[in-house]
């Protein structure tokens, strides 16, 4: 149930079909318009092939990590005690996305 | 989980008496470091990154989502996934190295108080009311649903539950602020991955490996093949498409969700150094890489071993009664109960920081003219933490019936993360952002999003249309607040000093 549905029908129990007909009319009036802008993206994302979709979810992770490279060294190590290599933060981005690289790169398709 | 009751065995209970003592023991023991508010609410800002990480993926994890979130993986696969793998990890970097520094050095507590200071005082009341509503009916239901476990597990009346389950998370709470609560967290997280790690072994074990688990998945009738993949097919009818999982929960609502969310932020603010808070959000992603292999994979194992059984919720359960011996049972309760306990004690912490800073605080400034001192924010924080507890555990029955109220609850923050990510980036990134800008972004994306979601399907294809709504909500907030802002009066530069990340990131001052 929508949330001005549920609102209405949770303010308004007495009269369940007052929801209804907004939902209805809101449905009518802006679903078909609304429909006709969705429809060439569904129908661009249906004639995807899949192999984009994999491309795009680890590129979401590739891109994170090359954005972590681009962070100065003294904004990733303020506040740390020392320069010490294992408290690179970059490091440890790295050594949590290569998993869910590998992960995506095998499960994906 | 009927009958299971009948099969826990005297070790199991010790077993679970021993891990509440334990959690009681821990909460107690940081009792004694908390003297002042900022010790009560910020652990006096000295959280080690390891404990904010476990903290923050504990926390995340209820008793529902261990049941529901095994139950989606046996109904649709490993697609159930996406939402600990893609849907945190990818969020929790840009929370660690822009979100966290910017509140840290910007000397913000809470969201509301940031948009109030970026924007205007409605928006921070219109925000801190949203997430006080929904955080203390979280805490009432989780309360509901910690009785309807045990009432199933023990056979204790849902009274009896509520109460005993208020009165162990009060001890802690009440006594030792944000510190008891992360580290019980930690202790919860190693009960849980032990119960969760063992049921995963034995669950694989009886299906004969991933590779008998495979065979016998995709033998069964019906439409398997996209089982064991993580991206499905954007098409009519299809659940969890890969644009919606990819480009809006992905990016648009996992953002929204942790930088959104008072409890994973204010762990981060308690950290000793502004490196271990970053740290922290990056140990997080790392432990969230195990939680669908520990909670998910049983449920794809029961479905190769239990097909038919009447309800997907029930794969957990069932695993728990065929396969788990005596003791390992204590410890896979044990499990529920840390899943439990750390989600209530977190929203529990969290709702009552918003309610005395961004409630309370400025109407004392306002009347008093002063700042709140130390010592009444301490005191303060402890009753509203009682008396959150105590009403909430008061109201919770009422959840046995009314779960109405909590789906619009529930909606009303949904309707809230697009739009409040769209001008919360803007507010920082954007020196333009004005105050009319923001509030007409916040109010027409809120308006958007809820036509969105009465329309639903006669808009969408995909069986799950909130992850579409949510992306063009972000968007059309983003636009509008840009060209509302186009066109109305622009804050001064002194205005927006320390307020913008250019000005916070090249403040001087350092962390420590």
């Amino acid at each position: 149930m929508s949330f001005i549905t549920t609102v209405i029908a949770t303010i308004q129990p007495d009269d369940p079909g007052m929801a209804e007909k907004i939902t209805l009319w809101i449905r009518k009036t802006l679903g078909p318009p609304l429909r006709s802008l969705h429809e060439p993206i569904d129908h661009w994302l249906v004639s995807l092939p899949m192999s984009v979709a994999m491309a795009c979810a680890i590129g979401l992770f590739v891109l994170a990590g090359i954005w972590v490279w681009t962070l100065h060294t003294d904004f990733i190590f303020r506040g740390a005690p020392d320069h010490k290599r294992w408290r690179d933060l970059r490091i440890w981005s790295m050594v949590v996305l290569l998993p869910y690289i590998t992960i995506y790169f095998l499960f994906g398709r | 989980m009927d009958g299971i009751s009948s099969n826990l065995e005297a070790i199991d209970y010790i077993i679970i008496a021993v891990y509440m003592i334990g959690v009681l023991y821990i909460g107690s023991y940081f009792a004694k470091y908390i003297h002042t508010s900022g010790d009560f609410f910020l652990a006096g800002r000295s959280l080690p990154f390891w404990a904010i990480g476990m903290s923050v993926v504990v926390s995340d994890i209820g008793a529902l989502d261990l049941i529901a979130g095994a139950g989606g993986a046996y109904d649709r696969g490993l697609a159930q996934a996406n939402f600990d793998w893609i849907g945190s990890v990818p969020a929790l970097l840009i929370a660690a190295f822009i979100f966290v520094p910017y509140y840290w050095r910007a000397g913000v507590y809470t969201l509301p108080e940031f948009l109030g200071r970026r924007y205007n005082a409605a928006t921070r009341w219109v925000n801190a009311l949203v997430l006080l509503v929904f955080m203390l009916a979280t805490v009432s239901i989780m309360l509901w649903t910690s009785a309807v476990f045990l009432n199933q597990v023990l056979d204790w009346d849902h009274t009896t539950a509520i109460w005993i389950t208020t009165a162990i998370v009060g001890c802690y709470a009440i006594s030792g602020g944000l510190a008891a609560v992360v580290m019980t967290d930690v202790l919860q997280l190693v009960v849980m991955f032990v119960g969760t790690g063992a049921l995963l072994a034995l669950g694989l074990w009886e299906v004969g490996g991933w590779d008998g688990m495979v065979e016998k998945v995709l033998a069964q009738p019906g439409e398997t093949e996209d089982y064991f993949r993580l991206l499905v097919e954007h098409k009519e009818g299809t659940q969890y498409p890969w644009p919606g999982m990819v480009f809006s929960l992905g990016i648009i609502m996992s953002t929204a969700y942790f930088v959104g969310n008072q409890a994973v932020m204010q762990r981060a603010l308690g950290a000793r150094s502004e490196w271990d808070a970053k740290a922290g959000m990056i140990t997080a992603g790392l432990f969230k890489m195990a939680i669908p292999v520990l909670v998910f994979l049983p449920g794809m194992a029961a479905r190769g071993i239990y097909p038919d059984l009447d309800s997907s919720d029930a794969a957990i359960p069932t695993l728990i009664d065929r396969l788990m011996p005596p003791g390992l049972k204590g410890v896979m309760f044990a499990a529920f109960f840390a899943a439990l306990m750390s989600s209530v004690d977190s929203y529990l912490n969290s709702c009552v920081t918003i309610f005395t800073g961004d409630v309370y605080r400025p109407l004392h400034k306002r009347y008093t003219g002063s700042e709140m001192s130390e010592k009444l924010g301490l005191t303060l924080g402890r009753s509203l933490t009682a008396f959150v507890l105590v009403s909430a555990a008061f109201y919770a029955p009422n959840f046995s019936k009314s779960a109405a109220l909590y789906d619009v609850i529930q909606t009303l923050l949904s309707l809230f993360q697009g739009p409040v990510l769209a001008i919360l980036l803007l507010g920082i990134f954007w020196r333009g952002a004005t105050a009319w800008g923001g509030f007409a972004g916040l109010v027409l994306g809120v308006g958007l999003t809820s036509v969105l979601n009465i329309l639903g399907d006669a808009v969408f294809i995909s069986d799950d249309p909130y992850l579409f709504v949510s992306f063009w909500s972000f968007w059309a907030s983003l636009t509008v607040t840009i060209l509302v802002s186009l066109v109305t009066k622009k804050k001064t530069a002194e205005e927006l000093e320390g307020l913008v990340y250019g000005s916070v990131l090249s403040k001087s001052t350092n962390d420590n």
